[in-house]
């Protein structure tokens, strides 16, 4: 596999591939390695564009990364709108492209995007009111241009199951984690449902030390979700279900689960709701092309994956975390050309960061607005200018990609599918969230906990883990097991996290 | 106008302008902006437009943002096969 | 909000506007729509935006076909296009006995003036190639089809609004008072109003609304779920109900195939919120009606509210007990009324005469045990013989 883009010479990190198997890709035969997710075997392959936009034809390419967008979705195995950033890649699949013709590379219907006057939303009740006959014309070929994916031809098989355990824990990243390890530990059966195929969520792509005093642990992200990981696979009445999709908490008070071929009704005693937070995209002209990448979404891509995005990395941010972003990359022995931060200069906390950076050869600049990416089918560079020049003048940066990192907004909706009450907040012009209403204990009703960045505090890594701890042992104490220790644990935990939330 | 678009809802192809002018156009609620535009609807459900939607429209419309009613979510919050769901023993098989 | 007007219609949803609309444009009155939440925010935008008339029951039949034919000018008339299409209703049955109620109405149907017949099962296979096998057969109304729920709720709303109807979404209804058996007002939370009409249009809450002028209506509120599916390339053009399933769908012009069942031990309930229960039943009905539908996905789920009367069929029309209340509720297939239903109530409140295609569904009708039953629906729930 000579053309594959993989980072194999990672400073940091070592990638294990599994044995490489033959794909098809429109009918071209492609190598890719088992298990790997299809978009990665794709990508490396040297594909960019993995969908077009469903107005607009827009072409589009891997965004999130972790299967919540529709930039990435194919026709796999016969199967319409397939996320192929979460779908593991299996031997002699078949994989389309959907909605474009000829190519996705070159789609004739692109040309919408200069007709677009016409095509405002709502168009269609403003238009073909008369003749009647018109409309029906109209109307077949708006069908036609419309819908993404073709109906499968095959059925699909789920097997029924289900079950009842003490906890369920709902997200296995470190809060999810640590709040399984300490119900577990308490006693209690519990049952951790991670959609993705490991657990740690983003812990896994992070290659800056982390400091978690609770287990005495300093080191790269990456391994402290492997060591966390292996801690909780010892507890014997803990069940792991990994590439498992929580998708719904239902008035019946039954919990909808899906898994491989296995479709699980669990009706938990309680339940955690640890499923951390979205990326948003940041608002600028063409911040759809592909090429630019959520945060997270390229950390998958690079450090998850093992993919390399290109040579030259420009990061727009609106935190202070863009600056860690840019030093994984970094990290990946990729220069980093530009940070463009929103915010002035005197808001920037982690001036540690900035300087490593700042020497490492990367400019950044701040008070940006940006003014559109640079590209037609793949981005190609930015261009911005400080809001304090009057003038506008824009500075043009040229790259390879670029990484976006906008607020992250709490994924909590299982939380607001009961009835529990709740309220949008807005922290700054760049940091909003949607929080629950919760206890010290983490308790948002009864037997019902949230933890980590699902409660709407986007903390750091340890409040995430105090945070599952306090929920963990809630759980364990609601089932009226063994107390007084737990209730110590957890007023030391909640004292903890106080004493981290004032610093 | 032309190529240069600042996309919010990547599913419908929704722009900032398209959601401003909406509002104007008198579709000045949240639910109704929903209906009218496409936005949460489409096949990430509002994962990669929510928030950014209800900026906008707060900016918009003057309505401050902590006081957007937060609605209830309908399920479910992953897409998922409707084979998954259907009892197979159910209905007569006819492949 | 004036505090005083000629007729004020509880209900900001498809049918109070469509009343609100038809009355102004014939008459003067001074009207005020007044809606707890955002416009549509009940039924009319959770329906299952079917269009048909081949129903099995005169009455039905004569007021539906004059509905569809209305639905063929209203994009004109409102100008608004509410993306009314006639591909086809197909009613399908599953088992013998459905298809012998289907064969026993069509003929009716068709002496109505519908346009619709019989289809086998190979001529289904046709039109419809993704249909399971395992039916029975069909009556196909080449007529009906269906619309675009939303734009019927905002073209009535704009046209009314351009009459000079004033429209209140977000204020409650308090309280109806009624003096010396007849209407004087209502109160809101945002203020008191006087007049001499009132119109219960207020869909699943339309039995609250008629107990507050102490007026009990035999309706109950039953909850349906619905779901639609990620876009899809078009696949299905007709719209389908199946009476064996309870269950109706069919495929939008965005490309989602959307659909809800009834599932069996229906229960009056209130409760907005989706269960577990019903999702079941409607994807084991979906798939085993489409079995192309396996591998698509679900994005949604939502819940609606459907008032049903014993007879499951509307009341239209005043109350003998309380003057000045006039009904447009209990309906079971709304959405497809909404132009009718207001052309021919406001007529009723303009002259004081009931028209006669209304007629039946007089709230007199549970008194004189008039009931209008029609075996072709697709609602189960509370038929009482």
């Amino acid at each position: 596999m000579n053309n594959r883009l993989k980072l194999d010479n990672h400073p940091k990190l070592k990638f294990e591939h599994k044995k490489t198997v033959n794909f098809y890709y429109n009918g071209h035969k492609m190598q890719g390695y088992e298990g790997e997710t299809v978009a990665s075997a794709l990508y490396a392959n040297g594909i960019r564009i993995f969908s077009r936009s469903f107005k607009y034809h827009r072409p589009r390419g891997i965004s999130c990364n972790s299967g919540h967008c529709s930039n990435c979705m194919m026709r796999v195995n016969g199967i319409p709108n397939v996320r192929t950033c979460s779908e593991p890649l299996t031997a002699e699949m078949k994989v389309e492209s959907q909605n474009a013709w000829p190519s996705l590379e070159f789609d004739i219907a692109s040309l919408a995007g200069y007709m677009d006057f016409l095509l405002k939303p709502g168009f269609y009740y403003k238009s073909f009111i008369r003749p009647r006959w018109l409309y029906h014309i109209w109307e077949n070929f708006l069908r036609e241009r419309a819908g993404i994916g073709k109906i499968p031809e095959k059925k699909i098989h789920y097997k029924q199951k289900s079950g009842k355990p003490d906890v369920l824990i709902i997200g296995g990243g470190i809060a999810g984690i640590s709040a399984a390890i300490h119900a577990a530990s308490a006693g209690a059966n519990v049952l951790i449902a991670e959609k993705e195929n490991s657990l740690g969520g983003s812990l896994r792509f992070q290659t800056e030390n982390i400091n978690l005093p609770e287990i005495h642990l300093d080191k790269p992200g990456y391994e402290i979700a492997s060591e966390t990981a292996n801690m909780l696979d010892s507890y014997k009445n803990c069940q792991i279900f990994t590439s498992s999709a929580v998708f719904g908490w239902y008035a019946d008070n039954i919990v909808g689960l899906l898994r491989a071929d296995e479709f699980w009704e669990l009706e938990p005693s309680s339940i955690i709701v640890a499923t951390g937070s979205y990326e948003y995209p940041l608002l600028f002209k063409n911040n759809d092309l592909p090429g630019i990448y959520l945060g997270k979404g390229l950390m998958r891509l690079m450090n998850r994956d093992g993919n390399n995005p290109g040579q030259k990395a420009v990061v727009i941010t609106v935190n202070d975390y863009g600056y860690v972003l840019a030093q994984q990359i970094i990290n990946a022995g990729i220069s980093v050309k530009a940070v463009c931060d929103y915010r002035e200069e005197n808001e920037i906390g982690d001036h540690k960061t900035l300087n490593t950076l700042q020497q490492a050869g990367t400019k950044c600049y701040f008070d940006c607005q940006i003014q559109s990416a640079i590209g037609k089918k793949h981005v190609s560079g930015i261009s911005f200018f400080h809001r304090t020049n009057k003038k506008k003048i824009p500075t043009q940066v040229s790259c390879d990609f670029i990484c976006t990192n906008n607020y992250r907004a709490p994924a909590n909706e299982f939380i607001f599918q009961k009835n529990y009450t709740g309220s949008y907040v807005m922290e700054s012009p760049y940091k909003v969230s949607r929080k629950p209403e919760f206890t010290e204990n983490m308790e948002l009703g009864d037997g019902f906990y949230v933890a980590g960045e699902a409660s709407g505090v986007i903390g750091s890594t340890r409040a995430n883990y105090l945070q599952g701890k306090i929920a963990g042992l809630s759980a364990a104490l609601s089932l009226n097991v063994e107390k007084t220790e737990l209730l110590n644990g957890r007023i030391a935990a909640i004292d903890a996290l106080k004493i981290l939330h004032k610093s | 106008m032309g190529n240069n678009k600042e996309i919010v809802c990547f599913c419908q192809d929704v722009t900032k302008e398209d959601l401003i002018r909406s509002i104007d156009e008198g579709y000045d609620n949240i639910e109704t902006l929903k209906r009218y535009t496409g936005v949460f609807m489409g096949p990430c459900q509002g994962k990669t437009c929510g928030m950014n939607v209800l900026k906008i429209f707060s900016e918009k419309s003057g309505q401050p943002f902590e006081e957007l009613k937060v609605p209830s979510i309908r399920p479910p919050v992953v897409p998922i096969p409707l084979g998954a769901i259907a009892n197979s023993n159910n209905g007569k098989d006819d492949e | 909000m004036n505090n005083k007007y000629d007729v004020v219609i509880i209900g900001g949803g498809g049918h109070g506007l469509s009343l609100a609309y038809n009355l102004s444009k014939i008459s003067n009155l001074k009207i005020a729509v007044i809606e707890k939440n955002y416009l549509g925010s009940g039924a009319s935008g959770r329906n299952g935006e079917s269009i048909r008339s081949a129903f099995g029951h005169d009455a039905w039949i004569r007021f539906h076909e004059e509905a569809v034919n209305l639905w063929e000018t209203i994009s004109a008339e409102l100008k608004f296009n509410v993306m009314f299409t006639q591909c086809g209703y197909l009613v399908l049955a599953t088992s013998p006995k459905k298809m012998d109620v289907m064969l026993n109405t069509v003929k009716r149907q068709q002496e109505l003036g519908v346009k619709c017949h019989v289809v086998n099962k190979a001529e289904i296979k046709k039109i419809v190639p993704n249909l399971t096998t395992n039916i029975e057969g069909g009556v196909l109304q080449t007529s009906g089809g269906y619309a675009r729920h939303d734009a019927v709720v905002w073209a009535y709303a704009k046209a009314a609004k351009a009459l000079g109807v004033e429209i209140f979404p977000f204020t409650e209804v308090k309280s109806i008072d009624v003096k010396n058996g007849k209407i004087t007002g209502i109160i809101t939370d945002k203020g008191d109003i006087e007049t001499p009409i009132v119109v219960n249009s207020a869909g699943g809450h339309c039995a609250q609304i008629a107990a507050m002028a102490g007026i009990e209506i035999p309706t109950q509120t039953y909850r349906l779920e619905m779901i639609a599916t990620e876009p899809l390339k078009p696949f299905l053009k007709q719209y389908v109900s199946a009476l064996d399933q309870i269950g109706y769908m069919h495929q939008t012009a965005r490309g989602e195939f959307i659909g809800g069942t009834e599932p069996p031990n229906f229960l009056p309930s209130m409760d907005l919120k989706c269960t577990m229960y019903n999702l079941k039943d409607m994807a084991s009905k979906f798939v085993e009606l489409f079995p192309c539908l396996s591998g698509v996905k679900i994005m949604r789920q939502w819940t609606g509210l459907m008032p049903i009367a014993p007879d499951a069929s509307p009341i239209l029309g005043p109350v003998y007990d309380v003057e000045g209340f006039i009904m447009d509720c209990g309906w079971t297939y709304g959405f497809m009324a909404t132009p009718a239903s207001g052309k021919y109530l406001a007529q009723l409140i303009k002259t004081g005469n009931m028209p006669s295609i209304i007629q039946p569904f007089s709230f007199e009708r549970f008194k004189t045990r008039n009931f209008i039953i029609d075996p072709t629906l697709v609602v189960e729930a509370a038929i009482t013989e």
